[in-house]
């Protein structure tokens, strides 16, 4: 087969190559955004309950369990806004400021 | 590649749907039928007659509280339910690790049902809630699973949110192949999306100490050191405690004590009596409303005299008796039931389609690819598999001997086997690029066996043809159905090229 003929095949399978690779990359951001999300969530989530631990004794299991429901509500809304919100680069930064805070909070006044 | 917010949650919908939705599936699958446990129980247990009112006389509870002792001196936590509108007889159970089983015995003579050991409705309720796992490693898997789903919910409605009511309406069952499985995704996802987060959420809530404990994981949480190992008795050494039976006194007549739960709780009916050495504790019955309440009268056992009661109160209390009331459905309302029941029925239809769905959108790109061609396998091993499985529960049922040794295990084998003889073939199927055949296979032999179920309830004349006819027919009849729909999904599969 001439070179000429050969050339855009080339170039073609390059690009696929490329292409593929690219979504690759992607996909394997996608996935550590996902998990920083999913670990900052729970972090956040399980502050909460500590929250109410420090707050108003273990032996408070109503409290503690009421704690437990508005985490568990919270949870999946969290990872979706830290995955979610990444277009804008905000989603994490939001998550660890709330993380940070609570565990600040339960630092200072328990 | 256009990284937009719709792209990511595509992305998150499809991969946490996918995998978490080829277990979510069974759970909900399960737990729809849980929905009515104690009456594919009772199917299963066509020996115990039901034609009774759900009042015990003192002479089956005083037999009651005997078979009770008796469990108690095999080493089992054996407890009491009392009749109800759903189960007019007296169980004596204890928990064998997977389900609550036990002697059932008349509520008019107290005379113990030569019932069939059977798992029963139990079966599926342990595997909705724990996976057959157990309390910790089940439940916890479950609720991490619960938590994926809220989490493909969300993306889900990201995703659609702008289309939720042209989703609502717009059902082509006729339409091309991956037109219509969106459609029934879409509907079904859009007209029980409340039902779907309601139990989703209750259902997380009721473990969620599984996956957050109230301890404190870093060490700059902690507080000073708890009190509790100061305050726990000290360790006995060298000395022999008395065995059971000798401590545990002769228990009081239980009906007045009953009469006297019931009218301190202001209840109708009580539900649960449970025994320990020295007191009896009566719990009050949660069948007449959404609220799942664990108020009780603790009595004394020597001489039955009220010790205390405990009934919650508040609104966080109540909140919570409902989140787990919403959840558990014990409400005697049978059309509740029903909804509660086609709900679940609906949801398991959308992770069906889901499943499904997800395969079709990669089979062009992926279709050759090993990893592909095993998420194909399990699909199938899943979606015909498992109600192929819950058939062959049925059948075993009717048709082991009764008094065979370990029956009930061997049930519940028969189960497993069948479900895993099911997921390996249609991996066996999909490996080598024969998926479609190992659908229509399995669809044929579910057919059979569905349609088959009535055949084999009449022929092992387990039950008068009049007795408690709804529940038996009801039964025969949905399991018909699957039968009937698995037909006419073969019937269309056979027309598809392969």
């Amino acid at each position: 087969m001439p070179d000429t003929a050969r050339k855009p095949f080339a170039r073609h399978t390059a690009a696929a190559v490329s292409r593929q690779s690219e979504k690759r990359r992607a996909v394997y951001r996608r996935m550590a955004w996902l998990a920083a999300a999913t670990v900052l969530a729970y972090l956040m989530a399980h502050f909460l309950v500590m929250h109410a631990v420090l707050g108003n004794g273990p032996e408070n299991r109503l409290a503690t369990t009421m704690a437990e429901a508005v985490a568990i509500a919270l949870l999946p809304l969290l990872i979706l806004l830290g995955y979610g919100a990444r277009t804008h680069a905000w989603g994490l930064w939001v998550l660890l400021v709330l993380c940070g805070g609570m565990a600040l909070y339960n630092r200072i006044a328990p | 590649m256009r990284e937009t917010f719709r792209v990511h949650m595509g992305w998150l919908h499809s991969w946490v749907g996918f995998l978490a939705g080829l277990v979510l599936t069974c759970i909900f699958a399960t737990g729809t039928l849980s929905v009515f446990d104690k009456e594919i129980t009772q199917w299963m247990q066509p020996e115990v007659t039901l034609d009774h009112p759900p009042a015990p006389t003192p002479l089956a509870l005083q037999r009651a509280a005997e078979t009770t002792m008796a469990e108690q001196e095999k080493d089992l936590f054996a407890f009491i339910t009392l009749p109800s509108l759903r189960d007019p007889v007296i169980r004596v159970l204890h928990y064998d690790g997977h389900e609550f089983i036990g002697p059932v015995l008349d509520p008019v003579d107290g005379h113990i049902f030569p019932a069939r050991a059977t798992a029963g409705g139990q079966f599926f309720y342990d595997f909705h809630f724990a996976l057959r796992n157990g309390p910790v490693v089940g439940c916890t898997i479950v609720t991490l699973l619960g938590v994926c789903l809220l989490v493909a919910v969300g993306s889900g409605i990201a995703i659609h949110i702008k289309a939720m009511w042209p989703d609502l309406i717009l059902f082509r069952p006729f339409g091309p192949r991956p037109r219509a499985w969106l459609d029934a995704h879409l509907v079904t996802g859009v007209l029980f999306l409340p039902f779907l987060i309601m139990m989703s959420y209750t259902g997380t809530v009721i473990r969620a100490r599984g996956i957050l404990p109230p301890h404190p994981f870093l060490p700059a949480q902690q507080t000073e050191a708890p009190p509790a190992a100061a305050a726990s008795p000290p360790a006995k050494t060298n000395v022999s405690a008395p065995p059971a039976s000798a401590i545990r006194p002769p228990t009081p007549p239980l009906g007045p004590l009953i009469a006297q739960a019931q009218q301190i709780l202001q209840a109708e009916r009580c539900e649960l009596i449970l025994f320990s050495p020295t007191q009896i504790r009566i719990f009050r019955s949660d069948d007449a409303s959404l609220f799942l309440t664990r108020d009780l009268v603790t009595f004394s056992r020597t001489d039955g005299h009220v010790i205390s009661s405990f009934i919650q109160k508040g609104a966080a209390a109540r909140t919570l008796e409902l989140l787990h009331g919403l959840h558990y459905a014990r409400f005697s309302s049978d059309l509740l039931r029903w909804l509660y029941f086609l709900s679940g029925l609906a949801c398991t239809v959308l992770m069906g389609s889901g499943l499904v769905l997800f395969l079709m959108k990669r089979r062009k790109a992926s279709g050759q690819k090993i990893l592909f061609r095993t998420a194909e396998g399990l699909t199938i091993g899943l979606l015909v598999g498992l109600p192929l499985a819950i058939t062959g529960l049925f059948w075993a049922n009717r048709l082991l001997p009764l008094s065979m040794n370990a029956r009930m295990e061997a049930e519940i084998q028969v189960f497993f086997m069948l479900w895993a003889f099911s997921a390996l073939h249609g991996l066996i199927c999909a490996l080598r690029n024969t998926a479609y055949s190992g659908w229509r296979a399995q669809l044929v032999v579910l057919a059979f066996m569905a349609l088959g179920l009535p055949v084999v309830d009449g022929l092992t004349h387990s039950h008068g043809w009049l007795q408690d006819a709804g529940r038996y027919y009801t039964l025969d009849a949905l399991v018909m159905l699957t039968g009937l729909a698995a037909l006419i999904v073969f019937q269309k599969l056979r027309r598809q090229p392969s």
